[in-house]
């Protein structure tokens, strides 16, 4: 050894010091490291257990729960990272209420990101959802300035205090992406070396996000000529190797997309089957399609049949995956244990292991709470139910679904007026091509008396709530439009009438006027200057009489707009030739908001105006015997009141209905 | 973060990639993917002219881009410039080009006057390379008569033709048939099956179609509401698969 000054001996310790300061020294080779990643996604803003339509507590979903799933498993892991893989801010009306009735201010988080703040999140994915309110809402709560030209940077406001990613949206005018489309986590996380001994290694897991390129279609009015989007299969591909150059030692894609194994191409929605495939994946957390993976034993699952997926294991291609369901109730957990030789950390493949934990017991009740998560958002949580009990409007007649199947209208006028006249603002700003047809509409009554004998629209007269559209607009359904002829009418109008048991007028026996095998959502009652009668005299297929436009027979050349639901404009109910082919209209807004809408520019229904038209009635006949059908009891007070003078009660049964008679010669 | 400029050179290398490329030598499926992405959502005029120049130069996948670029303009004489873009790439065998304009003829669309029998001739032509998308217009257009007598059987087997290559709407409508016994006999099993699987492939019409029988416990399925609210939360997420975005 060759001789040293001593300033030279003095000044070593130091350097070794600082060496050991600035890159630790390697773990011993067999190291190991034991890594989990625990996952929720499309919680959809379901930050409780509670549905604010129905104003009541539903507790198969909501964030509270998970996050003690979370708390569990993280006592169980320690060394953990917790991720959301997207579709958080938007799908509740808390979600609605905060950007769209009350928008948060900047320096407010949402509250299911203040939830996921104080629950420790380290990274969280943008599914499609986010996009729903529009690009400048977006930066603002996720504090993102997405240099996209004319949308200013947020002002520094409150978001998520974990890290966004999304590689595969980028904005037109700049090309880079809007978010930071990877993340690189450094912990310290404690490994055990060959001896047994414990010691904290740092680690490194990378972390990148995708969403499915569709939404460029799904938030065209929001995005286009704004952003796009690429293929998540293409996105992966640039990015990954760069992560691992940077020093990744897990890479987990958060795909918030499904799985498809059908052929590839390079906008598919659901492409993890083929992300799968991309070199230097550890792992995936996947979305956006609700569904439950590892599902082992569940004969009904999808990927019990799939190519190269494991559903006991949690593999896809041999790639540990999982996803969580939605509205939090599930928490996925990947839980890895990685040894480090050869310089770096490595995957031992058999001692993965993947879980989809349910917030429902084995015993069907449900995990508690967190009671922490509840106080936390109890203001947002107060205001939207204020605001859903807050009065849009009033109606001075009580519109029920009790006799709607025998042509009490009163709950279902409203709903077309509503559908009718959105249709025709939407047809003369943007279809100037049928500004002459007439726009109809059509709705039926959505509750008749499946759930139970009360299971019947019915809102009183006085004043009306937000949550009141949802007792006449029962499912989640999106406004549509499609062209139609007066002879396509006929036939919809037929199949509708296909509700009724034919009747046979000599017979003396009481006859069962409704087929209760025929659900009532397909009873679909017309609207907008038209009249027509059912002759349920006569076989299916030609009941329909005298069916007329503006007081006029309806010719069968004619041609109609008629407003309904995306249902049924895509063959919901096997309505003949109304199969997705006429629609000329696909709307995003929901007939409910529709006809939310509609009550707070008209807050003084009036049944003269918005309940009293009788579009159709029976053709009259004499029948020998008595025709009946059911609905709940006690109820004729409704029927006189809406001017059905041809009902009487007939006799009141036990299950909480009673039996009306019709006459049908009135 | 990264500099932006990164990510524009890489954008810049894309289209240099076209430019660089001689009329003989097709764009790869990637760039032509990107390129049209760029077009069609992100409005950028350079990608337009390099789709332009391919289109020009002949290749059939960047007449269809074109096409579909065209036909997402918001001016109705740009929307008929679309039309053409997708007989030319249609002549050279483009199959999703056929369903395209086969469609628009169809409807009356891109300013083309309705031709049944035309967009008969076209959905035929794809459907004879399994176009999926195809098949499901042959089937629809059978059912209802459209251009020929009304043929319900024949309607179901092009459904099924199109169920086969993989069509959730194709599915759906069979599930329909079956259940109304139109063009096959009536069969609630088959029906609830169709259904099923055109579910599973997020089908929103199916999936409220089983959501709403598990209200009422019809299709032979049992009475399950909580099984109900799931499939008509699943109902209401868009997922509907949408070929515009296929290149």
């Amino acid at each position: 050894m060759p001789s040293r000054s001593p300033s030279r001996f003095l000044f070593l310790p130091v350097a070794l010091a600082t060496l050991a300061a600035c890159g630790e020294p390697a773990p011993p080779e067999g190291t190991t490291v034991e890594v989990t990643i625990l996952a929720t996604t499309d919680l959809h803003a379901n930050v409780l257990s509670y549905d604010y339509f129905k104003l009541a507590e539903n507790q198969t979903f909501g964030l509270e729960r998970t996050a003690t799933l979370v708390a569990k498993a993280r006592t169980e892991f320690p060394n953990n990272v917790l991720v959301d893989d997207g579709d958080t801010i938007q799908g509740t009306v808390l979600g609605d209420y905060q950007a769209v009735v009350q928008p948060v201010s900047c320096d407010q988080p949402l509250a299911i990101h203040k939830v996921m703040n104080a629950m420790g999140y380290d990274v969280g994915n943008v599914g499609n959802h986010e996009f729903n309110y529009g690009l400048p809402y977006l930066s603002q709560v996720s504090n993102r300035d997405f240099h996209v030209a004319d949308l200013a940077a947020p002002a520094n406001c409150a978001g998520p205090s974990y890290p966004l990613v999304l590689s595969n949206v980028r904005s037109a005018s700049g090309d880079a992406p809007i978010f930071e489309p990877y993340h690189l986590l450094s912990r310290t996380f404690e490994a055990t070396a060959p001896d047994g001994s414990k010691r904290q290694v740092p680690f490194q897991v990378g972390v990148i996000g995708f969403t499915p390129p569709q939404v460029m279609t799904w938030d065209k009015r929001n995005l286009d000529g704004k952003v796009y989007a690429t293929g998540i299969v293409d996105a992966a591909n640039e990015l990954v190797p760069e992560m691992r150059s940077a020093g990744a030692d897990l890479v987990v894609a958060l795909a918030h997309s499904g799985v498809d194994p059908s052929p590839s191409s390079p906008t598919m929605e659901n492409a993890s089957w083929y992300l799968s495939q991309v070199p230097g994946i550890d792992a995936m957390v996947l979305g956006h399609s609700h569904d439950v993976f590892p599902n082992p034993g569940v004969a009904t699952s999808v990927f019990n049949t799939m190519p190269n997926v494991d559903n006991a294991l949690g593999r896809i291609n041999g790639v540990p995956a999982v996803m969580a369901a939605s509205w939090g109730s599930r928490l996925g957990v990947i839980h890895f244990t990685l040894e480090y030789s050869r310089g770096g950390w490595h995957v031992i493949p058999e001692d993965t292991t993947v879980e989809a934990r349910s917030t429902k017991n084995f015993d069907g009740t449900y995990v508690a709470p967190d009671p922490t998560v509840a106080p936390m958002v109890d203001t947002e949580h107060q205001a939207t139910i204020t605001y859903v009990r807050t009065p849009i409007g009033g109606t001075d007649f009580r519109m029920a679904s009790w006799f709607a199947q025998v042509g009490d209208e009163s709950a279902l006028q409203v709903v077309n007026m509503a559908q009718q006249e959105y249709v025709r603002s939407a047809v003369q700003a943007g279809l100037p091509q049928y500004a002459a047809l007439p726009v109809l509409s059509v709705t039926a009554p959505f509750k008749f008396g499946r759930g139970g004998a009360t299971d019947y629209t019915d809102v009183a007269s006085g004043p009306m709530a937000i949550f009141n559209a949802a007792d006449l607009y029962l499912f989640a359904n999106t406004v549509y439009a499609v062209k139609v002829t007066g002879s396509d009418l006929k036939g919809w109008l037929e199949k509708s009438a296909q509700q009724f048991k034919q009747i046979d007028p000599s017979n003396a026996a009481p006859q069962d006027l409704i087929d209760t095998t025929f659900p009532g959502y397909n009873f679909d009652v017309l609207y907008g200057d038209v009249t027509y009668e059912i002759d349920v005299t006569k076989a299916p297929g030609s009941r329909v009489m005298n069916l007329q436009y503006q007081g006029a027979p309806m010719s069968p050349a004619q041609e109609f707009i008629v407003a309904t639901n995306n249902y049924r404009a895509s063959g919901g109910g096997g309505f003949p030739g109304i199969d997705g082919t006429k629609t000329i209209i696909a709307s995003p807004d929901t007939n409910r908001d529709v006809l939310i809408g509609y009550i707070k520019r008209n807050p003084n229904l009036t049944y003269a105006q918005h309940g009293s038209t009788q579009v159709w009635r029976f053709t009259r006949v004499t029948t020998a015997g008595p025709v009946v059908f059911r609905s709940g009891a006690n109820q004729l007070a409704v029927a006189q009141a809406h001017g059905l003078t041809n009902i009487s009660l007939s006799a009141q049964n036990t299950d909480g209905t009673s039996t009306y008679a019709i006459d049908l010669s009135q | 973060m990264r500099p932006a400029s990164r990510w524009a050179s890489a954008a810049a290398l894309a289209l240099a990639a076209g430019c660089t490329c001689a009329p003989s030598r097709p764009p790869s499926d990637e760039a032509l993917a990107e390129v049209r992405r760029r077009a069609l959502y992100g409005k950028q005029a350079e990608a337009m002219e390099t789709l332009e120049r391919w289109a020009k130069a002949g290749d059939r996948g960047a007449r269809r881009a074109l096409g579909d670029v065209c036909a997402a303009d918001a001016d109705r004489s740009v929307q008929e410039r679309a039309a053409r873009w997708y007989r030319l790439a249609a002549e050279a065998g483009d199959a999703a080009a056929q369903r395209k304009l086969g469609r628009a003829l169809r409807s009356g669309a891109l300013g083309l006057a309705v031709d049944l029998q035309g967009a008969r001739r076209w959905f035929a032509a794809a459907a004879g390379q399994g176009d999926a998308g195809a098949e499901l217009s042959l089937g629809l257009m059978a059912r209802n008569g459209e251009g020929a007598p009304r043929d319900a059987e024949a309607g179901a087997r092009w459904l099924e033709r199109a169920a086969g290559h993989g069509s959730a709407e194709a599915m759906f409508h069979l599930g329909n048939a079956f259940a109304n016994g139109e063009g096959v006999p009536r069969d609630l099993q088959r029906a609830r099956e169709w259904y099923e699987k055109a579910a599973e492939r997020d089908w929103p019409a199916a999936l409220q179609t089983l959501g709403m029988a598990y209200l009422g416990g019809d299709l032979g399925l049992p009475r399950d509401p909580v099984k109900a609210d799931e499939l008509l939360r699943e109902a209401a997420h868009p997922h509907a698969q949408d070929d515009e975005l296929s290149p």
